[in-house]
């Protein structure tokens, strides 16, 4: 129940296209339907009778003109409800989009994109299919179910109480088929959202999957879950195929009993033929609400096994949420203020109960530059993570211009961050869509200036079809290094405070990263920087180098007070300037 | 912004651009479609006859119950009475049976029909090249596979089989009809034509709504998928309300599409109330005019009622069949996209290879006109560890994806072993060779499955081998559930440094003859590198390797260097020859060498 309330609620707008449709209906289309007709049997009668056929003509008119309101009645009908339907589905899947884009990463690292993507459409079409068809047919076998009953009582309350007693059992089968129904389309569900993903993986890595030659094994795989999801529709499908049979039959059965005990009654002399025969002709409209009833039953429990899913996305709750009073950055002395400081205090980060980040202290004032290197998996990008809180601390605090992350308005933190991320993420766009991305209203002029910082303006000018060219998923159709470059002018483009480069240059030939880094350095305005890399090149000039390992730093300092330590930067140093490094004998003559 | 659209040379598909069909909307496909069906006749078939069965058992029914009205209550037979009471319960308990089956039947059939051509949708995706891939949305591929495929399962569970039934019911009608009364007949029949004009002139624009809603719904799907997986970029960028706007738009879009689609199936039904409702008009007034015996005029008009019955329901399975055309338009479009790059007819099985790799005068271009490599020649001799370093977008990774013929060549001739590569089979080509891609990608699943990825039959122990010797091993033992740590979509819970850890390790598992590591410890920390290549000297013996990396430190050691630029090589040689050369290569070690 709740469920209708929920998208009742979000009817909002259209709910009188839906009231309307669903009047026109009970109310002008229903009653035509059987008035229609009527005009014709009194026709027929006048021609069995051979009496007057005088009003032939307007008999037929009339036939005529109520097909024609009926006619026009159902159009109008199927178009209101549709409409509203429609219309909910906009609402619906706007706010579900606007909710996918309010949560956060602990949000997305327990939910398959599959599973999100169903919700996205085919629960949403269970709830078109209510809004459309369920609720005027549940409405529908109601009142037919109730006028009927109400006839037959008025008639005969003896037959009509045999009609009745089956009423218990049909409940119980409609309460047992209820309860099967559901699970059986939430496992539907499952599989669906199973093969969704399934396809999806297969589709994004089918580079992989060529390089392997895996072709035959993505295909077994692909068969379970297809085969899975074959079932269980059968399955899902199977309980109507069921129980529907048996209601229908159940109800035949009721009115021969009826006829049975009827007849007797009217040998009696207890009851008219005519009454009799009253129960044989209005007989359907039982057959027919019980039949209804039964399909409202299953498709409805589809509806509600849908709306929960949709509802439990709608509501899903996130960690990462907007403080209760955010700070906004004042402008207006924003200008005066220091832009860009950056300190972590005490930082603590664990991952459900493992421990990645521990005591982690980085101070940048504005505009210096920190260099960040670190063994594999030792928690470098789980500090920009943090500090662009995707993630919150467990412990200790992060702190921008002297303001806790997690006291600032999402919006205004992340706006005064821009990220180039490791794992490069460009849209199937345009390339300048993509390097305007964090500010689209940039002019073409300002697009190309960036693009020329990061070094992409070359080869993006070569490219046929230039700054327009569509780049593929995620990137394709450009190779590792322009990707990051382009990745990187997206991130320069945000002209924000803090600047934070995750590798950004990993795939990045020697020259040109030289390149970048010169123009970095030359660029008006001062920018706090973080550079997350593995080659000293790229952090050397750094005003402070941090060594993360094993989530701890374990030395802090300049280039030179760093290979004055001799200790891990040394080493790393060392081994890249192939100038081999002797002190460890793993590390001895690998080359020679 | 940059360009006039027209200006624009073809370009990828992406979330607001429609994909055009070639061909005119046509029935065509549902013949198509017969193959599919012709397998599950038999099961059709009976579910049909059920459908006769308790179609047939409710026509007597009514009868039945006449015979107590009429005759045995007024002779107070109550014994017949039961007797005619427990035929019907009979009869009802037959119909129940038949409706059973028939569901039970439908639904299996219409399931493990569309299965199966979802089965071979998917076959032939694995056989389309890279190019099909990059050249749309990931989310318009699925589409069809998972939703279009879905969308057509109606159709072959019950829409068949209603057409059917219906059809033999119009049969039927008029075959009772023209017995009663031929010219009444014929009235009643040229309702027909102004019906068949409607369906004519509809079918057309109906088969236009159908396809722009698929689009439509394929934009969606492509906008949403996109924005799911792109979802932290989104919000670092506090991109939040413009892309909102968007996708409000493509809601729209598609909600626009979805009632001009349904707007013109909702006309079916009332032109078919209102047409039928004419030539019933018709058949009185005529009958009535020309003094008819009332009999006829009865029964023909019943007949007329009985005769549009089928043929309303029959407007509303024109309506299924059309959307089903349109996905299944889809659906085969995908079918028919020839597998660009697939062996030849003579194609052999590549023997075993020693692994000498040899590119004579290679031409290559991803587009028309924009040439990558030019005349490109080299030799890897068996067993030689090859080296390729070059600007970024030189073409190393393109070389690397020649040879493993996941593009074709434009000119010139790719050997291995002397043995030419475009007259082997592509799987035993592939399978010979072990490539680690630029981008590494990790599936859903745990890491065991992962690693095992590269060789199916492989033992735990010699995936924990293969670990170990990527030195993925330390990390993996602290996982809660070591090996057996279930991994997210694209190992998002693993670092990046991670990940291309367990794919070099997959990468090796294979234990392949030719070996490629395209940037395959670009993100992994110096010293781990290091240990990683100590580990791998040994694995490299007597395997030819390709070896791509901008750390000059990763392969220096190389036999040999190959220096890409200028869409060809422009330096070869080992590293101490390279910078006795003083060329671009000695230039790029010096930029590597802090000043
Ligand atoms: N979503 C997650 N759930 C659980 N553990 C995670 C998740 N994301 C990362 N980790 C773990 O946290 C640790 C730190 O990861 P992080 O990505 O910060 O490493 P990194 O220093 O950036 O490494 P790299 O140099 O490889 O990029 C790793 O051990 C990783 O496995
Ligand atoms: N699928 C594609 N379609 C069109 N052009 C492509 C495609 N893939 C790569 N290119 C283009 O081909 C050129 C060579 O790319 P390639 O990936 O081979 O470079 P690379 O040498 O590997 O560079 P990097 O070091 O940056 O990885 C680039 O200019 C790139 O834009
Ligand atoms: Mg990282
Ligand atoms: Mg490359």
């Amino acid at each position: 129940m709740e469920q209708i309330k929920w998208v009742f609620e979000n009817m909002k707008g259209s709910r009188w296209k839906f009231f309307l449709g669903s009047f026109i209906h009970i109310f002008i289309n229903l009653p035509l339907i059987i008035i229609a007709p009527l005009f014709i049997t009194r026709l027929l009668d006048l021609l069995t009778a051979r009496g007057d056929m005088s009003s032939a003509h307007f008999l037929i008119l009339m036939f005529l003109v109520a097909s024609l309101i009926r006619g026009t009645a159902q159009y109008l009908v199927g178009l209101l409800l549709d409409s509203s339907a429609a219309d909910c589905l906009v609402t619906m899947r706007t706010k579900l989009y606007a909710k996918l884009q309010s949560l956060a990463s602990d949000f997305y690292h327990s939910t398959r994109t599959g599973d999100i993507m169903m919700r996205l459409t085919g629960d949403l079409e269970a709830m078109r299919h209510f809004i459309v068809w369920v609720c005027i047919n549940a409405v529908y076998a109601v009142i037919v179910y109730i006028a009927g009953m109400a006839v037959f009582y008025c008639t005969n309350a003896v037959l009509a109480a045999i009609l009745t007693a089956v009423s218990p059992v049909t409940t119980i089968l409609v309460m047992r088929m209820r309860k099967q129904t559901g699970p059986a389309y939430g496992r539907v569900r499952e599989a669906v959202s199973r093969l969704n993903t399934t396809v999806q993986e297969n589709i994004s890595g089918n580079r992989v999957v060529k390089a392997f030659v895996r072709e035959d094994y993505e295909q077994k795989k692909f068969e379970e879950r297809n085969s899975a999801f074959c079932e269980a529709s059968v399955g899902a499908a199977s309980i109507y195929a069921h129980y529907g049979p048996i209601l229908n039959a159940l109800s035949n059965a009721a009115i021969v009993l009826v006829l049975i005990v009827g007849g007797i009654l009217v040998i009696n002399e207890e009851m008219t033929v005519g009454q009799l025969f009253l129960f044989f002709t209005l007989n359907w409209l039982i057959n027919d609400a019980t039949r209804t009833i039964g399909l409202v039953i299953n498709d409805g429990q589809r509806f509600f096994w849908s709306t929960q899913k949709v509802m439990q996305l709608y509501y899903a709750r996130t960690d990462i949420k907007n403080p209760m009073n955010p700070y906004f950055e004042d402008l207006a002395d924003g200008q005066t203020k220091e832009r860009g400081q950056v300190e972590f205090l005490d930082v603590e980060f664990k991952y459900d109960r493992k421990p990645v980040l521990r005591g982690i202290n980085i101070t940048a004032q504005p505009g210096q530059t920190i260099g960040i290197m670190g063994q594999t998996g030792s928690g470098k990008t789980t500090l920009v993570m943090l500090l662009a809180r995707f993630m919150d601390v467990t412990k200790g605090s992060i702190k921008i211009d002297g303001v806790d992350v997690r006291d600032y308005d999402l919006h205004t933190l992340r706006g005064k961050i821009g990220i180039a991320m490791q794992d490069v993420f460009l849209f199937s766009n345009s390339i300048d869509a993509n390097i305007a991305y964090g500010r689209p209203d940039m002019s073409e002029d300002e697009v190309c200036a960036y693009a020329a910082m990061a070094d992409a303006d070359g080869f993006v000018t070569h490219m046929p079809n230039g700054y327009a060219t569509i780049v593929g998923e995620r990137g394709v159709g450009l190779s590792g290094g322009q990707k990051q470059r382009l990745a990187l002018a997206r991130a320069l483009a945000y002209d924000a405070p803090v600047l934070v480069l995750d590798d950004t240059t990993s795939a990045v030939d020697m020259e040109t990263e030289k390149y970048i880094q010169g123009q970095l350095a030359n660029r008006p305005g001062r920018r706090t920087t973080f550079i997350i890399a593995q080659r000293i090149s790229s952090v050397k000039d750094a005003d402070v180098i941090y060594i993360i390992n094993d989530g701890v730093v374990t030395e802090k300092g300049t280039h030179q007070q760093l290979l004055a330590k001799k200790g891990y930067y040394y080493e790393v140093y060392c081994l890249q300037q192939g100038t081999g490094f002797e002190n460890e004998a793993e590390g001895a003559n690998v080359y020679a | 912004m940059f360009m006039p659209e027209e200006t624009l040379k073809k370009q990828r598909n992406k979330y607001d651009v429609d994909e055009s069909l070639e061909s005119e909307f046509n029935l065509a496909h549902l013949k198509r479609s017969g193959r599919y069906i012709k397998k599950y006749s038999k099961q059709l078939i009976a579910a049909l006859c059920y459908s006769v069965i308790s179609i047939v058992a409710g026509l007597v029914y009514p009868y039945i119950i006449k015979i107590i009205l009429d005759n045995l209550v007024p002779q107070k037979d109550v014994a017949g009475m039961l007797i005619i009471g427990g035929i019907c319960i009979i009869l009802f308990i037959m119909i129940m049976l038949a409706d059973r089956a028939r569901g039970i039947i439908s639904a299996k059939v219409g399931q493990k029909i569309v299965s199966e051509i979802r089965s071979d949708l998917f076959a032939h995706l694995q056989t389309l090249p890279f190019d099909y891939y990059d050249s749309r949305p990931h989310g318009k591929i699925l589409v069809r596979v998972v939703n279009y495929v879905n969308a057509v399962a109606d159709f072959f569970a019950n829409g068949l089989i209603n057409i059917v039934l219906e059809l033999l019911s119009l049969v039927f009608i008029l075959f009772f009809m023209f017995a009663t009364d031929v010219r009444l007949t014929l009235l009643v029949l040229t309702g027909i034509v102004p019906f068949a004009i409607y369906v004519q002139i509809i079918r057309r624009s109906q088969g236009k709504a159908s396809r722009a809603f698929s689009n439509k719904t394929a934009n969606m799907n492509a906008y949403f998928q996109e924005s799911i997986d792109g979802m932290r970029v989104t919000q670092s960028f506090v991109r939040e309300e413009i892309n909102q706007a968007t996708a409000q738009g493509i809601a729209s879009a598609c909600r626009s599409a979805y009632m001009r689609m349904v707007a013109l199936m909702y006309t079916m039904l009332p032109s078919v109330l209102i047409i039928s409702a004419l030539a019933t008009s018709a058949i009185y007034l005529v009958g009535v005019g020309h003094a008819m015996t009332a009999g006829v005029i009865i029964s023909m008009g019943v007949y007329c009622g009985r005769f549009w019955q089928p043929i309303q329901s029959l407007g509303a399975l024109s309506n299924q069949i059309v959307n089903t055309a349109s996905y299944l338009e889809r659906i085969f479009e995908v079918m028919d996209t020839p597998a660009a790059i697939s062996d030849k007819p003579d194609a052999r099985p590549l023997p075993p290879v020693k692994g000498e790799v040899c590119f004579k005068d290679v031409c290559f271009a991803y587009e028309k006109d924009v040439p990558i490599l030019e005349h490109l020649s080299f030799t890897a001799k068996a067993g030689d560890s090859i080296a390729l370093v070059g600007p970024t977008g030189a073409g190393k990774t393109t070389i690397v994806n020649l040879l493993a013929r996941f593009y074709d060549i434009g000119s010139g001739a790719i050997t291995i072993d002397g043995i030419g590569l475009y007259d082997v089979t592509l799987a035993s080509l592939r399978s010979q060779m072990g490539i680690m891609l630029q981008d590494t990608f990790i599936f859903s699943g745990t890491i065991m499955e992962n690693i095992k990825y590269g060789r199916l039959d492989a033992s735990d122990e010699e995936a924990v081998a293969a670990a170990r010797v990527v030195h993925a091993d330390d990390f993996i033992k602290l996982m809660p559930n070591g090996y057996n740590t279930y991994v997210t979509e694209r190992g998002s819970s693993l670092s990046a440094g991670q990940r291309q850890l367990i794919s070099f390790a997959r990468t090796l598992l294979a234990d392949p003859r030719v070996l490629i590591l395209d940037e395959a410890t670009s993100a992994i920390d110096t010293k781990t590198e290091l240990l990683v290549q100590q580990g791998l000297q040994r694995l490299l013996k007597g395997r030819t390797s390709f070896i791509i990396a901008h750390r000059l430190s990763t392969i220096k050691h190389c036999d040999r260097i190959l220096y890409v630029s200028e869409r060809n090589i422009a330096e070869a040689g080992n590293h101490e020859q390279l910078l006795a050369a003083r060329g671009l290569y000695y230039e790029l070690y010096q930029s590597q060498l802090a000043d």
